[in-house]
């Protein structure tokens, strides 16, 4: 009976935040835009480690900006690529000259992005991963978001470049669930990431704030909420998309969550008190987050629990009668025991409860989901049902998953690298090195 | 405040529909009972007026059809649900014991009256008391029935019902603790046995006295 009461409990959270979304997304309003009569300086620094494959759609996709090519300048910092990267830059950088290489030694992604903002000029500081597209009106439509001197970040919606297995097709629902959160706490002054595809920044924030934590695993998050820890809002252009590239297996987007969650932990224990001017951000937005980090786990430790007890109960059958079990296979396929409608009916009436209400609650995701943030890039289909679908049946797990593989790293984890970047900040590491 | 008046709605539109929803599916169980019991009259009547006196065929499809009525209760009783009805459960149940005991007389009869050569077994259990041994000797009663599932017939009543003939057997027997068994091969014997039997055993007893082919 408490299992049934937690999943009620966690029911009614899950349908007060999702009505909560609804009615901030519809009766908030989006803030408002400027019209630029004079087009400011604008430096792109685009951080490159052996991204052969992509880069060279990354900087057409750049040169096709719309906006004055004299206000313009592209910064390819190679950061120590082993591949072919820097020639296939070097090639653009001949036919463009607005578009400057240089070479460093590899120092991971926030060293190449502060090698670039130290000898950018433009007073808008954008980065760019080199696995990202962006569209020809982005730069125009998200500088119109610095209507105040305390806009300091604007960003765009992000989304899966043609998502081609099951790991990056589940990705893309979540990406566009993503950007309909990203709407929201934009009318709550709360997103906490400058992601790397095409954040903008003014020049004057890393001037008084300082450049990227190169020592930080998530350094998109960190500069985020250094930016609400000093005052300051960060906007996000929700109908600019950037398609970008996404782990395509299991193994890579497991490591790439475990650096995202890892660094949220981080960060968020570095700035919890540090953000209180933010009472949206910091009493309601991070408690949320958190709470809808436990929420998962208690729900499928729970139902891991109920399935262990069943498979003990079977195993404990089965010893019973000395696993003598050929009679066993006789008689149910004979029988052909193995399903019954009419129980599968008693099952779906007995548990209509949860159906209903997990119904309700999905078709309320699903109607954000679907109305609000795919209609930015694309017409709703049959296909993006379908996958929302795989999405809300499959993602729980996932993200369970991937959380608690987080914990047990932050406590029990000895080292973890990302190229360049190298984490050991485990409970377990710090208590050997006190003694 | 607007989405906490929504939030709440919904759930208890989602409370109301759970409800109705678990509403039917006792009245489908109860729809399924009344099936059999009227199978099971018309079987009794037709034994009675010796109309199909040695209908062995039936016999195992009643007993079949009784099996899964006893799976749907047990899963009504056993899933976590905030609108279970234990009365409701509990009256399915004393139904359901009274089933099997006319399936019993029925299969008592006609093996009296053709001569059939199958075992029956009256198994006794106690759900009130955290009872672990009713379970695994329950374990070893299912493992037998799969092993000779035309040769034996098993009926499984809870003592913890207040039903005349449960009182009875219980008299009868001398039953003060579960689980207890009651083997009637068909030599016409009875072995009583008060504590718990592995199916190897049970098979020996059973064999001791009839003539069961292994089946594996």
């Amino acid at each position: 009976m408490i299992n049934l009461m937690i999943i009620l409990v966690a029911t009614y959270i899950g349908l007060l935040y999702t009505f909560l979304n609804i009615f901030i997304l519809l009766l908030k309003s989006k803030p408002s835009k400027i019209t630029i009569h004079e087009y400011p300086t604008v430096s792109i620094i685009v951080p490159a480690y052996n991204e052969e494959r992509n880069i060279s759609n990354t900087l057409n996709s750049l040169v096709n900006l719309d906006y004055p090519k004299d206000k313009l300048e592209i910064l390819v910092i190679d950061d120590g690529s082993t591949d072919n990267t820097l020639n296939i830059a070097k090639r653009f950088e001949k036919k463009y000259s607005f578009i400057k290489v240089y070479h460093k030694k590899n120092g991971g992604k926030a060293s190449a992005l502060n090698f670039g903002i130290r000898i950018a000029k433009g007073n808008f500081i954008v980065t760019m991963d080199s696995d990202s597209i962006v569209p020809p009106d982005a730069l125009k439509k998200m500088l119109s978001l610095f209507n105040s001197e305390d806009v300091a970040i604007v960003i765009p919606s992000i989304q899966i470049f043609s998502p081609k297995n099951l790991v990056q097709k589940i990705q893309y629902i979540e990406y566009a669930y993503n950007n309909t959160l990203r709407a929201i706490f934009d009318r709550i002054n709360s997103l906490y990431v400058a992601p790397g595809p095409f954040s903008i920044f003014r020049r004057e924030f890393f001037n008084k704030c300082g450049l990227f934590d190169e020592q930080n695993i998530t350094e998109d998050m960190e500069i985020a909420f250094r930016a609400h820890a000093n005052g300051y809002r960060i906007r996000h252009a929700e109908e600019v998309v950037v398609y970008t590239d996404a782990p395509d297996t299991f193994k890579s987007l497991l490591r790439q969550r475990l650096r995202w969650y890892l660094g949220f932990i981080e960060n968020y224990i570095r700035y919890r008190r540090k953000i209180n001017s933010n009472a949206i951000l910091s009493n309601f937005v991070m408690p949320s987050a958190i709470l809808f980090i436990l929420l998962p786990i208690i729900l499928l430790t729970l139902n891991l629990y109920d399935i262990m007890k069943s498979w003990f109960l079977t195993y404990l059958y089965y010893k019973s009668i000395n696993f003598d079990i050929l009679p066993e296979i006789f008689y149910n396929l004979s029988n052909l025991k193995l399903f019954d409608p009419f129980m599968l009916k008693i099952s779906l009436f007995y548990g209509g409860f949860w159906l209903t209400l997990l119904g309700i609650t999905s078709f309320i995701i699903f109607f954000i989901l679907l109305s609000y943030s795919l209609h930015i890039e694309t017409q709703i289909t049959l296909y993006h049902v379908f996958w929302a679908l795989i999405y809300s049946s499959l993602y729980i797990i996932i993200y369970t998953i991937f959380w608690l593989y987080t914990i047990n790293t932050k406590l029990f984890g000895r080292e973890v690298r990302w190229g360049g970047l190298v984490w050991r900040n485990s409970l377990i590491n710090k208590l050997i090195n006190k003694k | 405040m607007l989405s906490i008046i929504f939030a709440t709605l919904t759930f208890l539109l989602g409370i109301s529909i759970g409800n109705e929803l678990s509403k039917k599916a006792m009245e489908n169980v109860f729809y399924q009972y009344e099936n059999i019991k009227t199978q099971i009259d018309s079987a009794m009547l037709s034994l009675q007026a010796n109309l199909s006196s040695c209908d062995l065929e039936n016999l195992n499809l009643l007993g079949e059809d009784l099996d899964r009525l006893g799976s749907y209760i047990d899963y009504l009783e056993k899933t976590d649900n905030i609108f279970k009805d234990e009365t409701q459960i509990q009256l399915l149940k004393s139904n359901y014991f009274n089933l099997e005991f006319m399936h019993y007389l029925l299969a008592n009869k006609i093996r009296s009256n053709c001569k059939y050569n199958y075992t029956i077994i009256l198994f006794f259990y106690d759900d009130e008391k955290k009872c672990s041994s009713c379970r695994d000797q329950g374990y070893q009663l299912i493992h037998l029935k799969k092993r000779h599932p035309y040769e034996i017939y098993i009926y499984s009543f809870d003592i913890g019902y207040d039903l005349y003939f449960i009182k009875y057997w219980k008299r009868s027997f001398s039953i003060e603790k579960a689980p207890v068994i009651v083997i009637y091969p068909p030599d016409g014997s009875k072995i009583i046995l008060k504590q718990f039997e592995g199916w190897q055993t049970l098979e020996k007893y059973i064999n001791e006295h009839s003539t069961i082919h292994e089946t594996s």
